[in-house]
């Protein structure tokens, strides 16, 4: 059963504004540059607007956004890295925050924490996101990510050994 | 914590809540019989707190109109009876969104902003020029003649004017943007988005030389303008007659 009509149009599209928030949470995982995160963001509901017929009613919103989200990204990265761009990981997770004053680095927990998981590789930030932060079991994470849930397992718990060393120093290990 | 995969494995499902009841209760067994165990749970369990709270959601920001309007779904929030709250001051937006390419107008204009009536000195509602003057961004001015008028945003312009981009719907319910600079004690309209709506009364306000009708990004390159003013400014500039001190 799929979205087609207009009313099943303007639904999805109410639909996509509950989802935002994360939706643009989880770009920033990917991208880890707000502007770059926006660009993505901004790709996705575009995609997924113009690919509404393709949403199966009653299925996760949220989980067929962030595939649009990732596949998007993989091809920004995959030109990012062609251009030989790198995201500098001080410069990671810039912008947060309302007041849109930069933190400095270390000078608070918060701060740690978002270097840690900007320092995180890819594929385990945006599992992070998807479990830690959404809430999503590992069953839903690995249907997201379409992956095993032995690899969510343990990229899991990779994850959290880096997030701890990161936050605690190497002494915490 | 020791590289241990299983034991980390472990302790992720636990506070994934990934394991069964059983494995659970197993898992709180042991806790309580190795303190390292409980220790390095308690630690964990603490980072993912602390990421929690580092990443928390800006909905405000997401919810924003201007980011609405950039997603393409401010139709869906004005027409959504599960986002009823007032739209953010466009100044208020974090500086990534210091793209002039992206506005707020629409959805602003859509009816979700408050109407704001303006006291003047003879009573009555305002002309377009007293709007500008004294209207935050975000709030939407009634005028005299029956349209509305609605301060996006306010910046300084390379000459050391200040200026404010808004959201103009005249009474037959056509609507254009544009961009007015404060001049001389008066206010000058530099562009003007949609020619096919009707300019106010030039009583009101002026008309740029040549620049009225040039479409906000032109009016944007030639002013030079810098980053949109943070809400609290604007409010003391505001107050302060436009003099910025």
């Amino acid at each position: 059963m799929t979205e087609t009509g207009e009313t099943g149009q303007g639904d999805l599209r109410r639909q996509m504004i509950e989802v935002l928030p994360r939706l643009r949470r989880f770009c920033l995982a990917l991208a880890r540059r707000q502007d770059v995160a926006d660009d993505i963001c901004q790709a996705t509901v575009e995609r997924a607007l113009a690919r509404a017929d393709q949403f199966v009613s009653g299925s996760r919103l949220d989980s067929w956004m962030y595939k649009i989200a990732q596949n998007i990204w993989i091809d920004e990265n995959r030109k990012l890295r062609t251009r030989g761009h790198e995201v500098d990981v001080i410069e990671a997770f810039d912008m947060i925050g309302s007041d849109g004053v930069r933190e400095v680095e270390g000078r608070s927990d918060l701060a740690r924490a978002r270097s840690a998981l900007a320092a995180l590789p890819e594929d385990q930030r945006t599992l992070i996101t998807l479990v830690v932060l959404d809430g999503m079991s590992y069953k839903e994470a690995s249907e997201t990510l379409d992956i095993p849930i032995g690899t969510v397992m343990s990229r899991i718990s990779r994850a959290r050994r880096s997030i701890d060393r990161h936050v605690h120093g190497e002494d915490s290990q | 914590m020791t590289g241990n995969t299983e034991r980390e494995m472990r302790i992720a499902a636990y506070l994934d809540g990934a394991m069964s009841d059983t494995e659970c209760e197993q898992f709180e067994a042991e806790m309580e019989a190795d303190a390292s165990l409980a220790e390095d749970v308690a630690r964990l369990s603490e980072n993912d707190a602390l990421l929690r709270e580092a990443m928390s959601l800006d909905t405000d920001g997401a919810l924003d109109p201007a980011f609405l309007e950039r997603m393409g779904l401010a139709d869906a929030k004005a027409g959504s009876p599960h986002h009823p709250a007032p739209p953010a001051p466009a100044n208020d937006n974090p500086p990534f969104w210091n793209r002039w390419g992206v506005r707020a107008g629409a959805a602003i204009a859509a009816g979700l902003a408050l109407v704001m009536t303006l006291t003047l000195p003879g009573g009555g509602a305002p002309v377009m020029g007293d709007a500008l003057e004294a209207t935050p961004s975000g709030q939407m001015a009634a005028l005299d003649n029956g349209a509305t008028l609605t301060p996006i945003l306010t910046f300084e312009a390379g000459d050391g004017r200040f200026c404010r981009e808004f959201e103009y719907r005249a009474s037959n319910a056509s609507s254009s943007s544009g961009i007015a600079c404060r001049s001389s004690g008066g206010w000058v309209i530099e562009g003007w988005s949609d020619d096919a709506v009707e300019m106010p009364d030039s009583s009101e306000v002026a008309l740029a030389s040549g620049g009225a009708s040039e479409n906000l990004d032109a009016a944007y390159a030639r002013l030079d303008a810098g980053d949109p003013l943070p809400i609290d400014r604007e409010r003391e500039i505001i107050v302060s007659g436009w003099s910025g001190k």
